[in-house]
């Protein structure tokens, strides 16, 4: 049976988001490390992961916009894949990022009671777990 | 949702039109995500879809779903 156009970019979409994902967390992931980690080598590692990661990260986020114009140029299409499913999970999605936002910070404030903690680690913190729980969220809520 | 469970006859009229989970999200417009949560019970549609998804089947919306307490 021929696969409908609906599902064709439901998965195109769902496989997208997966690879941004990974992309994301290694890419960032090593962008807060290097901050946290002085051995020479252990550094160097961290750079080619992370310049990976980067690649990895821009080359979905363009397929993405790509992916997300085509969608748009199509109004049936882009209703479907705007259905009410896609909606909630989004929404549940979000609602996760802004706990994990809201712990991760929490965190943060009671270290910093005990220790010293720049700013900067914070924030990139922060912004690393709030948008990658909200990613896994919806990699979640969307799979199947 | 609560005490109350909502059950439907989605699967029943698939199999008496014939057609998949994937055909039917087409002629919705929805993905065969929506059409497989709900037809699991997992999701609970909107008014407009269940209206549509039994205008679609040709029956009443308490036809197609029943809301039924635990």
């Amino acid at each position: 049976m021929e696969t409908s156009l609906i599902e064709k970019y439901d998965r195109s979409r769902y496989n997208l988001l997966k690879w941004f994902t990974i992309g994301w967390a290694i890419w960032f992931g090593g962008f807060i490390l290097k901050d946290l980690i002085q051995q020479p080598i252990i550094l160097g590692i961290i750079s080619i992961v992370g310049l990976f990661g980067w690649f990895l990260f821009l080359i979905n986020l363009t397929r993405m916009n790509k992916l997300g114009k085509v969608i748009k140029s199509n109004e049936g299409l882009k209703n479907a894949l705007a259905d009410e499913l896609s909606i909630h999970n989004r929404n549940k999605s979000f609602i996760i990022g802004f706990w994990a936002f809201v712990i991760v910070s929490s965190v943060c404030f009671g270290l910093s009671i005990f220790t010293n903690i720049s700013a900067f680690i914070v924030c990139e913190i922060t912004i690393y777990f709030g948008t990658l729980s909200a990613l896994i969220a919806s990699i979640i809520y969307n799979r199947g | 949702m609560g005490n109350w469970e909502l059950r439907n006859q989605i699967k029943v009229q698939r199999a008496i039109k014939n057609i998949t989970q994937e055909e039917l999200a087409e002629k919705i417009g929805v993905t065969r995500k929506t059409i497989n949560t709900i037809e699991n019970g997992k999701f609970v549609p909107s008014t407009i879809l269940a209206i549509r998804l039994a205008r679609y089947f040709g029956i009443g919306v308490e036809d197609l779903f029943e809301l039924v307490e635990k």
